[in-house]
């Protein structure tokens, strides 16, 4: 039987190309084409904002969705959005967030509300400084226009005197080469994909200034529900293989697109310890201040203990994640399978 | 029934309706929304009426278009344009068809200011068409040209269409715009050369203006042409500059030529509250179309019919490849909108043309290209439409098509010759990379 | 009641035309503030999205319908004899009736859902959206009631006159 999956990005990006058109096709066949999954993509089906949306309506069975686009409707899984601001390990951040959507009750009962079923989720490399002026120490960043996006880059931004801009991604690159923009935050793919920043920007510094998450594979709860044991089997374990590909192409990415960023003459400058020991220090206060503030600004009760779960399971997944080799798909997805999925038991999981 | 028969039911449909008249937004909105409830249910039907209204107006990148229509109403209300034509009429009047023909240079000189073809025609519709009128030139020529002229809009540097396409298929946006250019300016020059042979074997369609004005006269005809050039110059500069991006560039225009007409005293609150009631106007006539044609473009992928399209391309070469797709967008570019068919095909045809190994930045050309013949063909015409609105009763839809025929058999050369020397769109492109 | 839809009809209008000045001020503002003061002005792309674009577009819906100024093709409408070209205006006025009840009706939904959980989006500043999300429903809705006056009356009512509206009032 066929159902709608939708992808708001290119047929060709990390997050469809791997744990879309991949693992459509391996679900197809190890379901017999009982699962059969038709992707849209470049959001030709819904637009990118309303996915969830669109998920919870029955318009798409599976989607993949984006916290910061519904702040409203997801507001605890933004507050997380806002912390991975901390993480500097991409691995250890995506799969502490699946881990925290899997089984954090508070959490599921979010994704539950808005009608979805949350079932994996992936986290960006981590974010650099992408510029046509040298960023060194906190000194040098004081006054540039930077590109960011999202509440902790912007008070992050805010903090070194700097002036945050929030422009669509679509303007970054003729904003970089116009001058309206002196630097952005991105993860280094975005260097040689899709935005091809290196055709214009002339530095990158590798500081590392947090992750971003997101939703995989978010399903509509009837779909799930209706679907046999032996198919909820097969879907969770093929998204571990879906999760690992996913986070191996970015990290495989990164290192290209930051050698392919110096052959061209960008100049790549490591992390300045002050900067290092100023960024430390935001991260400290952000997160002691981050409760506070989700209370007040997301309407929300006390998140404190979702953020612990959050960072324990972080500490949890770099230790897990320490001696994997990182290239190798299969091997990210044995931990994956082994730690979480194989835990979940397919007849009852996501049924409530 | 089949999801695909229901599809091919669907396109029928949207035909009949437009045929007797319904508006085109509601004819393709209301056949989506009646097709997807058919083919997928009620709630998957309501759940992508809910999702895509408000996302799909609420964007970012399309207040270009309703700013460059402020543009253009703001420098017709004030007068700004009369002085351009005036000396273009003086300058090319030894030239058959002189003022069609410097319509089309001024076009392509509001392209390379504006991001949109749609606007480029929004805005020479209220300069262009009533000069040409007032000189007894024939309606289809004078409504035609400009359409025909407007879809350099596109083609030449900013292009709202060209980001789109960059973004979609991981594609550099500044090397796609330098590769617009050649091709925008040769397919200026065909329309120029179409103008004059017409007129020069059927001197009815444009009877000669007569140059007997005074050399004081001249003079000031031609010092009253600044404006508009001013205008160009400043759009174009600053996003040379860099001082906006082609998304700001539209309110850039607009302030410009708010400022341009408060100098020259021709600002007043009738004129102004005038330009902004019929650009919202104008906006809301254009966008509910786009609405309609999004919301099919959804009921079209839904009803399987990229994927039948699919099963043609299946085991061709590279050139009947391509031709096919040309057809293809030929053919959707009669009924829908540019970007919904762009989200509808390169998704599915990104893969089929990089396995051949197709330069990309030649193809977007020649997509864009494309898409702008759709622009202008039956019986979506987006174009056509734009300028019928701003006329109102004065032509009729079917003179404007038949005007703008001539045209398009010129740009079917004009792409033949872009699908023949490729180098014609990468020659430029090739000097910026030696840089 | 035609005078109160009339009323209603132009003060929309007026209130779009309104939104495409704030528009173009607003843009020129960042631009400017970006340039001269490095100092842009905050979510500028969020509110010309959710507020001045949605309020150009449907606040002008009835305005359209009203000044008949709705894209059609009139290729065999023009070869039509009177009585037929009448059956196709009121066939052609009840399609498009429907399309903007439904999407009045689903957006109606879409709006209260929004309202209910303060719908925000993220920028530098938070930008509330909620209030964009009405004009969808009210511009349909009286969209919808211009349309049925205009099926009642055999489009002999004259809601609003587009070129005189400017001088009127
Ligand atoms: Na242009
Ligand atoms: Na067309």
């Amino acid at each position: 039987e066929t159902f709608q999956a939708t992808n708001w990005m290119t047929p060709a990006h990390i997050l469809n190309e791997f744990p879309y058109q991949k693992f459509a096709a391996d679900v197809k066949e190890a379901s017999k084409g009982s699962v059969d999954f038709e992707i849209y993509s470049s959001g030709s089906l819904v637009p990118a904002p309303t996915t969830m949306q669109g998920i919870g309506d029955g318009v798409a069975q599976l989607g993949i969705v984006y916290p910061p686009y519904n702040p409203s409707e997801l507001p605890l899984n933004n507050v997380v959005n806002d912390l991975v601001f901390v993480s500097d390990d991409d691995f250890a951040a995506a799969f502490a967030w699946t881990e925290l959507g899997l089984t954090n009750e508070k959490v599921r009962a979010e994704w539950n509300k808005n009608g979805g079923v949350f079932v994996g989720g992936y986290a960006t490399p981590v974010y650099n400084f992408v510029c046509m002026k040298e960023i060194t120490d906190p000194a040098s960043a004081e006054g540039l226009k930077i590109r960011t996006a999202g509440t902790a880059q912007t008070a992050w931004v805010q903090s070194l005197k700097a002036v945050p801009v929030s422009v669509p991604i679509a303007d970054v690159y003729s904003g970089l080469e116009r001058g309206s923009l002196d630097c952005t935050m991105t993860d280094p793919t975005n260097l040689d994909k899709g935005n091809k920043f290196w055709e214009v920007a002339k530095t990158v510094n590798l500081l590392p200034m947090g992750v971003v998450v997101g939703a995989t594979y978010v399903y509509n709860k009837d779909f799930w529900s209706g679907l046999s044991p032996e198919n909820r089997r097969i879907l969770l374990d093929e998204t571990a293989i879906g999760l690992a590909r996913s986070q191996v192409a970015y990290h495989v990415g990164v290192a290209n697109a930051l050698k392919g960023s110096e052959e061209r003459g960008l100049k790549i400058t490591e992390a300045n310890p002050d900067m290092v020991a100023a960024l430390d220090k935001f991260k400290t206060s952000m997160i002691a201040e981050l409760p506070k503030r989700s209370m007040a600004e997301r309407k929300i009760e006390d998140p404190s203990d979702v953020i612990a779960n959050f960072l324990e399971l972080q500490k949890k997944w770099s230790g897990l994640m320490a001696d994997v080799d990182r290239t190798d798909p299969d091997a990210v997805a044995r931990i994956v399978k082994e730690n979480l999925y194989s835990k979940l038991d397919e007849n009852t999981f996501g049924l409530n | 029934m089949e999801r695909i028969e229901i599809g091919f039911m669907g396109l029928f449909a949207v035909l009949a309706l437009i045929g007797i008249r319904v508006p085109i937004g509601a004819a393709m909105g209301g056949v989506a929304f009646v097709g997807i409830w058919g083919m997928m249910g009620w709630r998957p039907a309501v759940g992508i009426a809910k999702a895509v209204p408000f996302h799909l107006i609420g964007d970012w990148n399309l207040s270009a278009i309703p700013m460059f229509l402020l543009m253009g109403f703001i420098a017709v209300e004030a007068g700004l344009t009369r002085g351009l034509f005036g000396a273009a009429r003086i300058l090319l009047a030894r030239i058959p068809g002189g003022l069609a023909s410097s319509t089309v240079v001024a076009s392509a000189l509001f392209a390379s200011a504006s991001g949109s073809s749609v606007a480029t025609a929004a805005a020479f519709s209220r300069i262009a068409v009533p000069e040409m009128l007032d000189a007894k030139y024939n309606p289809g020529l004078a409504t035609g040209s400009v359409a025909a002229a407007g879809t350099l809009g596109a083609l030449i540097p900013p292009s709202v269409l060209m980001i789109v396409f960059g973004l979609l298929m991981d594609t550099s946006i500044s090397t796609l715009f330098v590769a617009g250019i050649v091709p925008g300016i040769l397919t200026a020059i065909m329309f120029i050369l179409l103008i004059t042979v017409r007129c020069y074997f059927n001197p009815n369609l444009a009877p000669a203006t007569k140059v007997d004005v005074t050399r004081e006269e001249k003079r000031a005809l031609i010092a009253d042409a600044w404006p508009l050039p001013v205008l160009i110059a400043g759009v174009m500069g600053g996003i040379f500059t860099g001082v906006f991006t082609a998304t700001e560039a539209g309110a850039a225009g607009a302030f410009l030529a708010f400022m341009i007409a408060l100098v020259r005293g021709r600002l007043s609150f009738p004129i102004v509250r005038k330009a902004l009631v019929d650009t919202a106007a104008g906006s809301s006539t254009i966008f509910i179309i786009v609405l309609g044609a999004a919301l099919f473009a959804r009921f079209v992928a839904l009803a399987t019919i990229p994927t039948w399209v699919m099963g043609f391309f299946d085991g061709y070469s590279t050139l009947t490849v391509i031709l096919l797709v040309c057809l293809l967008f030929l053919a959707l570019g009669a009924f829908l909108e540019s970007i919904s068919i762009m989200l509808l095909t390169l998704p599915v045809l990104g893969p089929l043309l990089l396995s051949h190994d197709v330069n990309m930045i030649w193809f977007g050309v020649l997509t864009i290209k494309l898409l702008e013949l759709g622009l202008v063909s039956p019986p979506v015409g987006m174009n056509v439409f734009v300028i019928k609105s701003s006329m109102g009763s004065r032509v009729s839809l079917g003179t404007i098509f038949k005007g703008v025929s001539w045209f398009v058999l010129a740009d079917l050369v004009t792409l033949g010759l872009l699908i023949a020397f490729p180098f014609i769109s990468l020659w430029l492109p090739s000097l910026m990379e030696m840089r | 009641m035609v005078r109160l839809i009339s009323y209603l009809t132009q003060a929309l209008a007026w209130l779009a035309g309104f939104a495409m000045l704030l528009m173009m001020f607003h843009v020129m503002a960042d631009v400017i503030g970006k340039y001269l003061f490095h100092a842009p002005v905050p979510s500028t792309a969020e509110v010309v999205a959710n507020y001045y674009m949605i309020a150009g577009v449907f606040l002008t819906l009835a305005w359209v319908e009203a000044t008949n100024s709705a894209i059609a093709v009139d290729l065999f409408f023009e070869m039509a004899s009177k009585k037929v070209q009448h059956v196709m205006r009121v066939f052609a006025h009840l399609v498009t009736l429907a399309f903007y009840l439904g999407l009045g009706w689903f957006s109606w939904d879409i709006a209260v859902r929004a309202w209910q959980i303060s719908e925000t989006v993220d920028g530098i500043w938070r930008v509330v959206v909620w209030p964009a999300k009405f004009m969808l429903p009210i511009g349909l809705a009286l969209a919808v009631l211009v349309l049925l006056l205009k099926i009642f009356s055999g489009d002999r009512v004259r809601i609003v006159d587009s070129s005189a509206a400017a001088e009127q009032i």
